[in-house]
């Protein structure tokens, strides 16, 4: 059963005024529990006032959401509830660590929650553990003397300390080194395949998308205008570039073999697949 | 003499109180007039506050740095000195201060006091440097995020500096976005701009024609992207990793692919895999293994 489902979705901001903008229009979009989906689309296309959508941040101007069966265009619903439900993990989300110690703030929300100590220590601690940090040794550390990588997985602890059942990442490796963008990535692949959290991915990276995500999303001035399994997706290259966005780099290197004479395998998302496309196509194995 | 001399240049903040911190460690470097530099390096490694230091935006706690000849710590050439190193920042959105583009391009100039005249001719050729005349009566914050950090470009040409410092100047775009920018900044080094390229995308570092990368406020590494890319084991322990077509070469090099060192681009990728191919089919023919 699709556990965030949206029908005709159009959010307009500053409605009847001279600023009035379509930031999303008649969106149909189904995610299931489960999940991992890539939103992708320029910058202005929506992508962003979609997701808060997602957990409640945004009431629709017209169509619905419903949330786990929560029907968020109706005023009397339980906003709270689809909060707690759906996790969302802003852009650059160590901005708002404000806390004394890691801890404290990994703490914050479930305390909010009202949960007794024992279980907001325990909840916070296992966020830690879950993005890569040990609450023995970031526990007691202040958030701001941390690189920016670990305040970046202490913000995602924060999240995940409220169980979500869905995560929404806006964004979340923009502005890593590359070793932090590579742990933080392999953190949200892990809490999908390991511990069965749906995600939901917004990136501009082609790269990050192929890699991770099975189905991807492609919004356009606020419409979906593409939505299928990643293989499809990029498959669609020209269309894509018509889109101002592209493919993951080895697709269009794979492609420019092909062009060349060269029998590889079309099917390439990653440097691995790329590796051993080319290695059979050359008959070196 | 070099456009930028850097030497033993240390910096530490809050100097003198619990909380210091010792940023950059020693450097010294030297970049060239007209050199495409970009400078990598872990998170923490130094790289925004040593391109602090190019425009006097922070000033040495020991060591010198000379820009055009011109001492930073100089007081009476800190207005000199920015406008010959001009700084372009992450965020778009932080950068244009004016409500229309022309007249944001025209602040930098204007503050210079230059000529009414002569500021219509900069802010004219600094828009078409960056393909952003169409847009010159448009309001910033209406434009997408290239085509911001495309005026904020503009604004810098404007002052006419001979050094052009991005900091993660495409981070925050889509892929759009980076291209205009990428794009504009390969034309401006082609007409003689120096540029200095803080980057994390692997990606980009390897257009420049030379990469610095740091560790703890150190040079660590400092060569051409085929020499500094060549050193995959030494970048991974600095935290960084190959661009996306060196590492794939070298997969298939372990894979006993016997493929040339130093491939950087798709392009030259596809030839030497199109000539390793036709190689083959050759021996094969002929023969021979």
């Amino acid at each position: 059963m699709a556990f965030i489902e949206c029908e005709g979705l159009t959010h307009v901001y500053l409605k009847n005024t001279p600023m009035e903008t379509v930031a999303i229009s008649d969106v149909t979009l189904r995610i299931d529990e489960g999940e991992f989906v890539a939103i992708i689309g320029p910058t202005g296309s929506g992508k962003s006032t979609l997701v808060q959508h997602f957990n409640a941040l945004l009431r629709p101007t017209s169509g619905t959401v419903r949330v786990g069966g929560i029907d968020l265009a109706d005023p009397k619903s339980d906003r709270r509830a689809v909060r707690r439900s759906v996790g969302l993990l802003f852009q650059y989300p160590e901005h708002q660590l404000f806390e004394e110690t890691v801890l404290e703030d990994v703490s914050f929300g479930p305390k909010n929650l009202g949960l007794p100590p024992v279980e907001v220590r325990d909840r916070a601690e296992e966020a830690l553990r879950a993005v890569g940090l040990d609450p023995a040794v970031f526990g007691a550390r202040s958030p701001f003397s941390l690189s920016g990588g670990e305040m970046r997985r202490v913000a995602a602890a924060g999240v995940l300390a409220m169980s979500p059942r869905v995560l929404v990442l806006d964004e979340p490796a923009a502005g890593l080194d590359p070793r932090g963008k590579t742990e933080m990535l392999g953190q949200f692949r892990d809490l999908h395949g390991v511990r069965g959290l749906t995600i939901v991915l917004i990136t501009h990276s082609m790269d990050e998308a192929a890699a991770l995500a099975r189905r991807v999303v492609v919004l356009d001035r606020g419409r979906v205008v593409m939505d299928g399994p990643t293989r499809e997706i990029f498959g669609r290259a020209t269309e894509l570039a018509d889109l101002g966005l592209g493919v993951p780099l080895v697709t269009d290197l794979v492609r420019r073999l092909r062009a060349r004479g060269l029998p590889v395998s079309e099917d390439v998302l990653t440097v691995d697949e790329a590796r051993e496309a080319i290695r059979e196509a050359l008959g070196w194995s | 003499m070099p456009l930028i001399e850097i030497a033993d240049l240390r910096h530490v903040y809050n100097a003198g109180t619990p909380n210091a911190v010792v940023a950059l460690d020693g450097i010294s470097l030297r970049i060239e007039r007209g050199e495409f530099v970009a400078v990598v390096g872990g998170n923490g490694s130094g790289k925004s506050t040593l391109a602090k230091h190019l425009n006097a935006l922070l000033l040495p706690t020991e060591g010198t740095v000379r820009v055009d000849g011109l001492d930073t710590r100089d007081r009476a050439a800190v207005w000199e000195v920015r406008q010959r190193v001009g700084m372009v920042f992450q965020n778009p959105d932080n950068q244009l201060v004016a409500t229309v583009v022309e007249e944001d391009v025209a602040f930098g100039p204007e503050n210079l006091g230059v000529p009414p005249d002569e500021i219509v001719a900069r802010v004219e050729s600094a828009l078409g440097a960056v393909d952003m005349l169409a847009y010159r009566r448009h309001a910033p914050h209406l434009l997408s995020g290239g085509q911001k950090q495309r005026v904020a470009i503009a604004g810098i040409l404007a002052m006419r500096p001979q050094c052009l410092v991005l900091d993660e100047a495409t981070t925050m775009l889509d892929p759009a976005g980076r291209a205009e920018v990428l794009e504009t900044v390969a034309r401006l080094h082609a007409g003689g701009v120096t540029v200095v390229y803080i980057t994390h995308a692997m990606e980009e570092a390897a257009l420049a024609q030379r990469v610095i990368a740091l560790r703890a406020g150190r040079v660590a590494l400092d060569g051409t992207p085929e020499a500094v890319f060549a050193r995959a084991e030494e970048l991974e322990a600095l935290g960084l990793t190959l661009p996306i077509v060196p590492s794939l070469a070298r997969g298939l090099r372990e894979a006993g692919l016997p493929l040339r060192d130093g491939i950087l681009s798709v392009e030259q990728f596809v030839d030497a895999v199109a000539a390793l191919a036709a190689d083959k089919a050759w021996r094969s023919r002929n023969g021979l293994h």
